[in-house]
């Protein structure tokens, strides 16, 4: 039985209890000593910066970690709070490279695999974020995260049979999470499965009646399935409830253009 | 009647022109109207991890990674928008 959760519990990434360190007066262990706890007060201090949100003084903490060579799985964790601090300063490649990094220590540290495909979306590398999405979701299929990043990667990259996959996977568990139910009408769109889109766009606003974007689609629908005179209510009704000023005045003109 | 095919065959071209024109303003609204229809945002980074690391579930980042529910992997609510 042991034997069998070997793997699972190294790859679980528990940090060991702390202990008192055995009395020493050795040279080189005493340096040892040293360097640990120099590594866990940076980690902490670097984590306190990053919850104020001083990213820069939070990427100078991590960065001297790694110079201290950590042990797993200090290395992975520090690589993955620089690679958080440096996506929030806008070096989006670094921290690319440092998310990579605390994934290749650690395979199954799927937080780094989520923000590794977030940090690519925000590059607008799709195929990288859709290489890193295909990792994470072949390692954990039920992950949320996976599929709805997945899913959005592949409506924007023209793969809307892998949106649809993901957006039905992700509402399986979540049906009533209307945001993913309008992703998979906009999926169905782009498949010409009309009347299902139609279908998704009413129950993403059955649950959420103030979904403007998801009025405006369901206008989309009902114009391309010639029922203007639904697809101008539709488009009044987007115009009425929606925040965003563009979004009301683009609606405002599609109503009037009918 | 060769005269009269003549004689209305510019109208004709014209009415033909037109009808054609309203069908390809009423193709281009369509498309226009779908490819507004933009997909939801993405989700946000998650937060950072502490010198405690990632004790299995107690780390709310991983815990978000790997969760199947919604609410739990802090994904985003569009509705608003």
């Amino acid at each position: 039985m042991l034997i069998l959760l070997a793997p699972a519990a190294a790859g679980a990434q528990d940090y060991p209890q702390p202990r008192p360190q055995p009395r020493t007066t050795d040279a080189a262990a005493l340096l040892d000593v040293a360097r640990q706890r120099e590594i866990r007060e940076r980690i902490e201090l670097g984590f306190r910066e990053e919850l104020k949100g001083d990213w820069k003084r939070a990427a100078a903490e991590f960065g001297r970690v790694l110079t201290l060579d950590p042990k797993e799985p200090q290395g992975s964790t520090a690589r993955y709070d620089l690679g958080l601090a440096q996506a929030h300063l806008g070096q989006l490649d670094a921290a690319v490279a440092s998310f990579g990094a605390a994934i290749a220590l650690d395979p199954d540290f799927f937080a780094a695999r989520v923000d590794l495909i977030a940090v690519n979306l925000m590059r607008n590398d799709l195929a990288a974020a859709r290489r890193a999405a295909d990792d994470l979701l072949a390692r954990h299929p039920d992950s949320a995260r996976g599929l709805y990043e997945r899913g959005l990667i592949a409506l924007k990259s023209g793969d809307a049979a892998t949106a649809l996959h993901d957006f039905g996977a992700l509402l399986q568990a979540n049906p009533t999470y209307a945001t993913a139910r309008y992703d998979l009408a906009l999926a169905e769109m782009k498949l010409e499965r009309l009347a299902d889109a139609e279908r998704d766009l009413r129950a993403a606003l059955a649950i959420a009646p103030q979904f403007a974007r998801a009025r405006f689609a369901l206008g989309a629908v009902l114009l391309r399935t010639g029922q203007r005179d639904q697809a101008r209510l539709a488009f009044e009704a987007a115009a009425q409830s929606a925040q965003d000023p563009s979004l009301r005045e683009l609606a405002n003109s599609m109503r009037d253009s009918i | 009647m060769p005269r009269v095919l003549a004689r209305f065959s510019i109208p004709l071209a014209v009415v033909v022109l037109i009808l054609g024109g309203v069908g390809l303003a009423r193709a281009s609204l369509d498309e226009l109207a779908v490819a507004q229809s933009l997909s939801s945002s993405p989700a946000a980074l998650l937060g950072p991890i502490n010198s405690l690391g990632r004790t299995g579930w107690d780390c709310t980042p991983e815990k978000a990674a790997r969760a199947a529910r919604v609410r739990e992997a802090e994904l985003p609510d569009d509705t608003s928008r």
